[in-house]
């Protein structure tokens, strides 16, 4: 085509110059004629690069992802399986937001993401990089071999985390040691209620989503209202604007809220929800003793008692118009307990939702309070003998050397297969094109 | 109405015409401005199925000419559009 028509293109271009309109216009139509004219196996090879290309250029822009591995064994259960279960709770513990608080500032991680990105959703961030599975080992069948490792950019923090996540372990396992031989339950807390920062409902994206949504109802909306003019010519680009439109006032109307709410003041647009959660341990109270506890915790008396508390004044309009016995339901269906057996005590982990953030934790203070006061009341549980469980490191954390992530070679890979796929589509549409006779080159 | 091959057809059946002379007078009768890509692949499009072609020309401003199947093609198509029209605006009188 070049040859055919190269002399009267230029001759066309130097009357019309050339600017970015008729620029453009020329690579879309060169495109255009190209993909016409180009045979499968020439386009599914320059698409195939092109794609290759663009995935190989995506994959760099990815950053390294570096894991370092550490392989434990745990010894002194009678049982693999009563091994894996004591580990549990030392996992949680270490896993802890205080524990993970303490090690992000010991070794330096997040640094960026501290700086916009509150603590809770940086240890959440962390949560996901750190695995810990277990495996038993073939040589000492008694033992638990687990592995732990991190992801992290950094290969050298990467293992100062492992190191610090298994320190944490060996702490953990000792107070466990010490919490069963203290006698007595005390309930130690091993997360306090947190202060939430975001809520968990609505959440941003939702907010997000739905004030672009909005914007294109609106503009719909005004497309009937308005039979003629710009609106009806130019709908799809009005759409997407008022969609854009609505998608910024969300996020600002969003902002404005969560500010308010932050600085304890009522939310201006919606009403946000938070959850604030904590976790503790009951050394002496067994997991089947805790229904008959919980049960006393969640009892109506017991959370009237807090809806009544002149201090937290807790659902305070609806308890004007509504029955205490429905609100006391209310309150129940937003409070979540989840326990776990360990050794002779449970772990429990406590959660509840309410619109504001303070009365939100202090609710989940009030509440593990209840249970220390019903455990103490009168149930004990014999203290166990058996001894604390020794951690041995049978593989030092590892120094990364490689990146784990991005897999460069495979998603320059899914981009030359994402461009021989976009040829085949291509060349199937064509067929259902006119069939064009070739232009024979003048010579 | 926007149809590129529509509009050079329409401004060959004049008289032949170089590219330029074709953006212009198609500018000027129809209100689009096509840019050079459009305008080569309209032509390119005509020229294979035959309704137009190409002037001998020696300036590189290369003249294309429309061809007995080129009008007969125009014709047709004018003619299903101007039914069109003529059916809008009467609904219209009416409405």
């Amino acid at each position: 085509m070049a040859a055919r028509y190269g002399d009267e293109m230029e001759a066309l271009l130097s009357d019309t110059g050339a600017d970015a309109r008729i620029v453009g216009d020329l690579a879309r139509g060169g495109m255009r004629m190209q993909l016409k004219a180009w045979p499968f196996p020439l386009l599914a090879l320059v698409l195939g690069v092109a794609g290759l290309l663009a995935g190989a250029g995506i994959s760099w822009l990815i950053p390294n992802t570096y894991v370092s591995e550490a392989t434990l064994l745990m010894e002194g259960s009678p049982s693999a399986a009563s091994a894996i279960h004591e580990m549990m709770p030392l996992d949680v513990a270490a896993v802890s937001r205080a524990s993970l608080s303490r090690i992000i500032q010991e070794v330096g991680l997040y640094r960026d993401e501290q700086r916009v990105t509150p603590l809770e959703d940086v240890i959440d961030e962390m949560r996901r990089a750190i695995h810990i599975d277990y495996s038993t080992a073939r040589q000492r069948p008694e033992a638990v071999a687990f592995n732990v490792s991190f992801a992290c950019k950094d290969p050298g923090k990467a293992q100062e985390t492992v190191m610090a996540l298994i320190a944490r372990l060996q702490e953990e396992a000792t107070k466990s040691a010490t919490r069963a031989d203290a006698g007595p339950e005390k309930a130690t807390v091993v997360d306090i209620a947190n202060l939430p920062v975001r809520p968990v409902s609505p959440t941003h994206t939702f907010v997000i989503v739905v004030g672009f949504l909005g914007g294109l109802v609106l503009a719909a909306m005004l497309r009937l209202i308005f039979r003629r003019g710009w609106i009806r010519r130019r709908f799809a680009t009005f759409a997407v604007a008022m969609g854009i439109a609505g998608l910024l006032f969300a996020a600002g109307a969003d902002a404005v809220n969560l500010a308010s709410s932050r600085a304890g003041q009522r939310s201006i647009f919606w009403e946000n929800h938070y959850r604030s959660t904590a976790t503790f341990v009951l050394p002496t109270i067994q997991l089947a003793d805790m229904y008959a506890i919980k049960q006393q915790v969640l009892s109506r008396t017991s959370l009237a008692g807090i809806l009544q508390d002149p201090r937290f004044r807790l659902y305070s309009k609806q308890q004007a118009t509504t029955p205490l016995e429905d609100i006391v339901q209310l309150m129940k269906s937003n409070i979540s307990v989840i326990t776990q057996g360990y050794r002779d005590g449970t772990f429990v982990s406590l959660s509840f939702e309410y619109p504001d953030r303070f009365k939100v934790q202090q609710t989940v203070t009030v509440l593990i309070n209840r249970f220390r006061e019903i455990a103490n009341r009168g149930i004990t549980a014999h203290v166990d003998s058996a001894p604390a469980p020794k951690i041995e490191i049978l593989d030092q954390p590892s120094t990364p050397v490689s990146p784990v992530k991005p897999n460069r070679y495979l998603i320059s890979g899914m981009g030359g297969f994402c461009g021989m796929f976009l040829a085949g589509i291509i060349s199937l549409l064509r067929r259902r094109w006119k069939p064009e006779p070739q232009i024979p080159v003048n010579s | 109405m926007s149809d590129p091959g529509l509009l050079v057809l329409a401004s060959l059946a004049e008289g032949d015409k170089h590219g330029y002379a074709m953006m212009l007078d198609i500018e000027t009768f129809a209100g689009v401005k096509l840019g050079p890509g459009t305008l080569y692949g309209a032509i390119t499009r005509l020229e294979q199925q035959g309704w137009i072609r190409p002037v001998n020309s020696t300036d590189r401003r290369r003249p294309y000419t429309i061809t007995p199947d080129g009008r007969g093609h125009l014709q047709e198509e004018l003619a299903a559009l101007n039914q069109v029209v003529r059916t809008g605006l009467a609904r219209l009188r009416h409405a």
